[in-house]
């Protein structure tokens, strides 16, 4: 939401020269057709015609921080692993973490530790393949980021 | 030649709001004469739709306090 809210009242003058008013502070909520119809109003007043109107929404910018690419990464050694075997991951940031599930085939179940940055998968086939996707959600300080890696399951 | 002599007007709304805040809006090319009803009619759309804000705390519009017509006149000496 804008920190300020204001209108500029366009018209032409009587020597045919562009004008504007500006009003400022206006209630951010309120109905645009009626914040139209003050700027008319306004011009009643005086001997310009009217041209049009605009709503300008300002943020105050003064304190605003580049956002950080947190550090994203899966642990543990690409390889064969055993089902219910704990995968570490590494993640800076202060967003949620979260696991983007796959199509595999077959149910897998992960449990996601995001106090101890764990995740841990069950019910995987022998042999088989599992990709993690993991998603950690953008926030005022840190960028959203992805990151991914393949484990081949022994069972 | 004379001198040149001109005159300009502005119009000063002077707004109240409710922590006591007020706050000026000038308009130019002001028509000669406003009438009281014309600006009955401008406190009372103000008031009916919670237009403008304080500018030190948000606070509600109370009311138009005085409008105010002020002009101009200069005259520029001819020196010739």
């Amino acid at each position: 939401m804008a920190d300020k809210t204001s209108l500029i009242l366009h018209y032409t003058d009587p020597l045919a020269k562009n004008g504007t008013t500006s009003i400022t502070y206006v209630n951010p909520n309120a109905d645009d057709a009626k914040l139209k119809t003050l700027t008319q109003m306004l011009n009643n007043l005086t001997i310009n015609t009217y041209v049009s109107t605009d709503k300008v929404e300002t943020t105050d910018i003064t304190n605003a921080v580049s956002k950080t690419t947190p550090t994203f990464t899966i642990g543990d050694a690409t390889g064969t692993l055993q089902s219910g075997k704990v995968i570490s991951y590494t993640y800076n940031g202060d967003g949620e973490v979260y696991l983007r599930i796959p199509d595999t085939g077959n149910i897998l179940t992960y449990k996601l530790n995001s106090t101890e940055k764990t995740v841990t998968v069950y019910g995987v086939q022998m042999g088989q393949r599992v990709t993690l996707n993991l998603y950690a959600t953008g926030t005022e300080t840190y960028l959203e980021a992805t990151t991914s890696k393949s484990f081949d399951f022994m069972n | 030649m004379a001198d040149t002599i001109k005159e300009t007007a502005t119009a000063v709304i002077e707004m109240q709001f409710v922590d006591g805040d007020t706050r000026k809006l000038t308009l130019k090319y002001p028509k000669a004469e406003i009438e009281t009803s014309e600006i009955t009619a401008l406190n009372a759309y103000l008031q009916a739709n919670n237009l403008l804000i304080g500018d030190k705390s948000g606070a509600t519009f109370g009311k138009i306090k005085t409008v105010t017509r002020v002009s101009k006149t200069t005259r520029e000496l001819d020196l010739t």
